[in-house]
């Protein structure tokens, strides 16, 4: 009997070669899932938003009033002046042990990334009070990991700002009132509810004082304050060697503070690239929409 | 301080994210989500991500203190969130 052939018969091709596919390694991959309707074109929004020039500009003029602001401070004693200011930086130091121990933040990263991080919290809660008027610390935390993500290296190639850097900046910040401020005044300026104050309190100053468990004294010169790796208590200087060092100082400090501008810059950069990436994107989108349509209104 | 940006335009500018992480761009992918980090600090995805970036970067420190904010500020008061740019 002859086999029944219909006209649609098809021979079987062995010779198709068939993909297998190696399943994607989860692991890797589990966090760069695509989300559901996050069309290109919506990523608009992002290109106006991101005003990141703004912060560093804000971050300039802020640098500049509390140098001003710390001037002011000339007129008390030079006594009095390291006794405020030890004062600052003592309960900051306290009010860090305590969030890092309680909240475990910190963690083993300051031992290890360092100057940096500490860096980032200075500077991070600085911008979060000068961009909203007040600490608002969600951006606050938030702009820390950013700088501590942008200013990451591969450990074979670890540079970063300076440990003293850091000391600098953040003494002259508490001698210009600026961390003070966060840790407490800013708190009732940013109008924060009373239920919430006591534990964003904590870990406000925790993270404005950033990881400043660094024993040290300080010593005021013409309001700028420097760490020295010695005990809390003051020392009496020599008022000629005072003035030499207040001038020798200052001018570190100004170095130093253009190093944190540095890394907001760095920050920016980054921004920048973001936005042009996310443009082309959506670019790319509307070009291929555009020809799907003009090729489906010639069909 | 509320977010400036919809959870759309988050979702669109994550999904470019992922597009330049597949093409191999960790460098592209990671700007992006610096970005989104900062206009939607809530988004534990974006962090996730992030830190993992850093993993394949071999700074897993890095990467450890970036998941560890991420679940700080997600446990912070909604009063407390927001975007700061």
């Amino acid at each position: 009997m002859t086999p029944v052939q219909s006209s649609s018969y098809r021979p079987i091709d062995y010779d198709v070669d068939v993909e297998v596919k190696t399943p994607k390694d989860e692991s890797a991959g589990a966090e760069f899932q695509r989300r559901a309707g996050g069309d290109a074109p919506a990523a608009r929004e992002l290109l106006a938003a991101a005003g990141g020039t703004d912060l560093l500009f804000a971050m300039q003029i802020y640098m500049q009033e509390s140098q001003l602001e710390s001037g002011k401070e000339a007129v008390l004693s030079k006594k009095q002046q390291i006794e405020v200011v030890a004062e600052r930086i003592k309960t900051a130091i306290e009010a860090a042990e305590k969030a890092a121990e309680k909240k475990g933040f910190w963690g083993g990263l300051v031992d290890k990334l360092g100057a940096v991080a500490k860096v980032a919290a200075v500077v991070a809660a600085v911008a979060s009070v000068v961009a909203t008027g007040g600490l608002s610390l969600g951006p606050c935390l938030a702009l820390a990991g950013v700088l501590v993500s942008a200013m990451a290296k591969p450990l074979s190639e670890a540079t970063g700002i300076s440990e003293e850097a850091f000391l600098i900046a953040g003494a002259a910040l508490s001698a210009g009132g600026g961390l003070a401020n966060i840790a407490g005044g800013a708190l009732g300026a940013a109008g924060t509810s009373a239920q919430a104050g006591g534990q964003l309190a904590e870990v406000a100053k925790g993270v404005a004082a950033g990881a400043t468990v660094v024993q040290g004294g300080a010593t005021a010169a013409s309001g700028y304050a420097i760490y020295k790796r010695d005990t809390y208590g003051a020392k009496e200087l020599d008022a000629n060697a005072d003035q030499v060092e207040a001038s020798t100082k200052r001018r570190a400090m100004n170095r130093q503070f253009d190093e944190l501008v540095e890394m907001l810059k760095e920050v920016q950069k980054s921004f920048d690239k973001a936005k042009q990436s996310l443009g082309k994107a959506i670019e790319n989108e509307a070009a291929s929409n555009l020809t799907l349509v003009t090729m489906g209104a010639r069909a | 301080m509320q977010a400036v940006v919809s959870q759309a335009a988050v979702d669109a500018a994550f999904n470019i994210a992922v597009d330049r992480y597949e093409a191999g761009d960790l460098g592209g992918a990671m700007d992006i989500l610096r970005l989104l980090a900062t206009v939607a600090p809530s988004d534990e995805g974006v962090w996730r991500a992030l830190a993992r970036c850093h993993d394949e970067l071999e700074q897993p420190e890095v990467a450890d203190f970036l998941r560890n904010l991420s679940t700080t500020i997600a446990e912070l008061d909604p009063h407390d969130a927001g975007s700061i740019i």
